[in-house]
């Protein structure tokens, strides 16, 4: 589904991925661990199209298709997403507004007919009931005045609703507790699917302990340094990076 | 003996109109008073960038050479124009029209308004010698209500009596059609303990032509006004707008603006606290584009303890578009314990556009809090790949963010279908579903 293949970008000229290679195939969930400053988020907006960053060298394919060619929003359309580490406040855009906005702008773009409004509204309303999002939240403006918490869910529930095919989550559980990590892991995994992939972005192994992967990758400044099974996490969290970073706490 | 300036061919041109209007227009006793006006005109000159208060809007470089009193129109043009021009629809509302400077009470909702409030229109007003101009301190010898003053043709005069509260809003729509110049003043009196919704609608078409209008609210003790005004003049149009509120005690006075047409806007409000206790929010949002100029100045003068005002204003330019924000509180020394707060937002969709910001505090009361802001920037980024990350193309994903800038202005309008109908004129403006 996704390969990235000898990946490197800059900002600014600090060299931030310095080869990263990556294979995802079709169901797979892959997790990425790493000190801070290794370039995960990197990773993460860079996948989808954020332009503050140069790409000087590599590939990353999407079922073939060259992905840096593509607009965010062309990436969207073909089945890509990302849930946010920060999802960003929009005053005076409401919640449900932007979300049959992007729904129907991402059909159109495949060709697709528009839902209708009542459709929308049914699928909303299920969708929001699972993952604990209020009528009063889809009112609002786009995160507006959410909690870290009600951000997070806020994403889970863009993620349910356009069903990408490929979903990073970008240290989804940073600002949970433990019960909204439990609603958060329990959306994602309802959406886990042999069509879908996953790349998950987490400090810490306890994420995984909801969300199981099948390969966890240790990144370290700009490359992926080992690839594990879910065990690897476990050892990671026990004994921390030093085994990566030649010594240097993280 | 006068000092003539009046030199560039268009000043010569408005002089011509000037004088050759005076006999035809209504009411012998005013001519006095409209010939003070004139003789003020003669003396000044059209207003332009050397004068402080016309810096960034000079009408003398604007005016055309080119000048004509608006004509009769027909009945079959109005309705025509009317199915075509873009103004807030389905809105329940009484409406009052105005078509060229003139009031017409065959296309005006009379009947409806007939027990609810007295309607005199202003023509009638001057022709029985019952129309006396109650000028502001603060607002006289304004340019633009100097012309005003010295062309008036007509207008509505509207009042609500004391206790009075109307359900619906009373719609006044100037419509011009044909090209020429129109002038009109109306005057809305809120009595005590009354409450009001006045919508303002500046409409008309493709062909050059330049409205000089005025509106007067007096809002008794206790009373409530909330106006919205929209001007959607057409492509050519000069729109000189002036507005003046006295507010008594314990009175609210909202004033929303939505400019987006026209060649050249510029709009002043004059306010006036006279009672305490009362509270006056006065918003605008702005977009326009082409070469488009739209000013907006404003004048709050606290001149009593304990009131409040607010004014939040938002621009949006692209192309090469110029906006102009002026804005004065103006706290005398009796007015202690004054609030006034001041904020003035630009939104610069291109490189070429420009805003001309200038917030400005006169306070000589030493028991206030004022403040005032001034922002101008681009869109944000960040907010732009939020949209599009989630499949929102580019160009929509702008247009959002564009009516969320000026939907938060908008949202201040205390009744929400009018809401409803700015943000969809809004959306119809940026060619956005909504």
């Amino acid at each position: 589904m996704l390969e990235i293949k000898n990946l490197h970008a800059e900002v600014e000229g600090n060299k931030i991925l310095r080869g990263i290679d990556l294979t995802i195939k079709a169901g797979e969930v892959h997790a990425i661990m790493g000190p801070n400053g290794s370039g995960k988020s990197t990773l993460s907006y860079v996948l989808a199209g954020k332009d503050d960053y140069e790409i000087t060298e590599g590939e990353i394919l999407f079922f073939g298709e060259d992905v840096l060619e593509m607009e965010p929003e062309e990436r969207a359309a073909v089945g890509m997403f990302l849930a946010m580490q920060y999802p960003i406040e929009i005053p005076g855009v409401a919640n449900m507004t932007f979300l049959k906005t992007a729904l129907n702008a991402q059909r159109q773009t495949r060709g697709e007919p528009e839902l209708k409004t009542p459709d929308f509204m049914k699928r909303v309303k299920e969708l929001s009931a699972k993952l604990n999002v209020t009528q009063e939240m889809l009112r609002r403006p786009l995160n507006v005045g959410f909690s870290g918490g009600e951000k997070k869910r806020n994403e889970i529930l863009q993620m349910a609703l356009l069903e990408p095919k490929f979903c990073v989550l970008d240290e989804t559980d940073s600002g949970l507790d433990i019960d909204a990590l439990r609603i958060v892991s329990e959306g994602v995994n309802a959406l886990r699917s042999e069509e879908r992939s996953m790349l998950i972005i987490t400090h810490y192994q306890r994420l995984l302990d909801y969300i199981v992967p099948d390969v966890v990758h240790v990144m370290y400044q700009g490359r992926i340094v080992k690839s594990g099974d879910k065990d690897l996490a476990l050892e990671l969290e026990e004994k921390g990076y030093a085994d990566y970073t030649g010594g240097a706490a993280a | 003996m006068t000092l003539t300036v009046v030199k560039t061919p268009s000043e010569e041109a408005l002089a011509a109109l000037l004088d050759g209007a005076q006999a035809a227009l209504p009411g012998k006793d005013f001519a006095s008073v409209r010939a003070d006006a004139v003789e003020k005109f003669r003396s000044e000159g059209l207003p332009n960038r050397r004068v402080e208060e016309w810096k960034y809007s000079d009408l003398k470089r604007v005016m055309p050479k080119d000048l004509s009193l608006a004509g009769e129109v027909s009945a079959d043009e109005i309705s025509k124009q009317m199915a075509v021009v873009p103004r807030l629809r389905g809105l329940d509302c009484d409406r009052l029209v105005l078509v060229n400077g003139v009031f017409r009470a065959d296309l005006s909702d009379l009947d409806a308004l007939q027990g609810k409030v007295s309607l005199t229109p202003v023509s009638k007003a001057l022709e029985e010698g019952a129309f006396v101009l109650d000028e502001l301190e603060i607002a006289k010898g304004d340019r633009a209500l100097t012309l005003n003053t010295a062309l008036l043709q007509d207008g509505v005069i509207i009042d609500v009596a004391d206790g009075v509260e109307l359900e619906r809003p009373i719609e006044i729509l100037s419509l011009m059609i044909g090209g020429g110049m129109a002038t009109t003043r109306n005057r809305v009196s809120v009595g005590k303990n009354a409450k009001a919704f006045i919508l303002e609608t500046f409409v008309g078409d493709e062909q050059a032509y330049q409205v000089n209008e005025a509106i007067d609210f007096r809002i008794a003790d206790g009373a409530s006004l909330s106006v919205s005004r929209l001007l959607s003049e057409g492509v050519n149009a000069l729109h000189l707008g002036s507005t003046t509120a006295i507010l008594g005690e314990k009175s609210h006075f909202e004033h929303f603006t939505m400019s987006t047409g026209g060649q050249f806007t510029r709009n002043t409000a004059f306010v006036k606290f006279t009672g305490e206790y009362s509270d006056a929010e006065l918003f605008g949002a702005t977009i326009i584009g082409r070469n488009q100029h739209s000013d907006q100045t404003l004048l709050v003068d606290h001149a009593v303890p304990n009131c409040n005002s607010k004014e939040q204003y938002r621009t949006v330019m692209d192309d090469k578009a110029q906006g102009v924000f002026q804005g004065k509180i103006f706290v005398r020394q009796p007015a202690q314990k004054t609030d006034g707060q001041m904020m003035s937002q630009a939104l610069l969709l291109s490189e070429d556009a420009a805003f001309f910001n200038k917030p400005e505090l006169e306070i000589f009361a030493d028991d206030v809090q004022c403040a005032h802001g001034a922002t101008c920037g681009e869109l944000d980024e960040d907010l732009l790949f939020y949209l599009r990350a989630r499949g929102i193309p580019l160009d929509k994903a702008k247009k959002m963010l564009v009516l969320a800038f000026l939907a938060e202005a908008v949202e201040h309008v205390s009744n929400d279908a009018v809401v409803e109908a700015l943000e969809g004129f809004i959306a119809d403006w940026l060619g956005l579903d909504h």
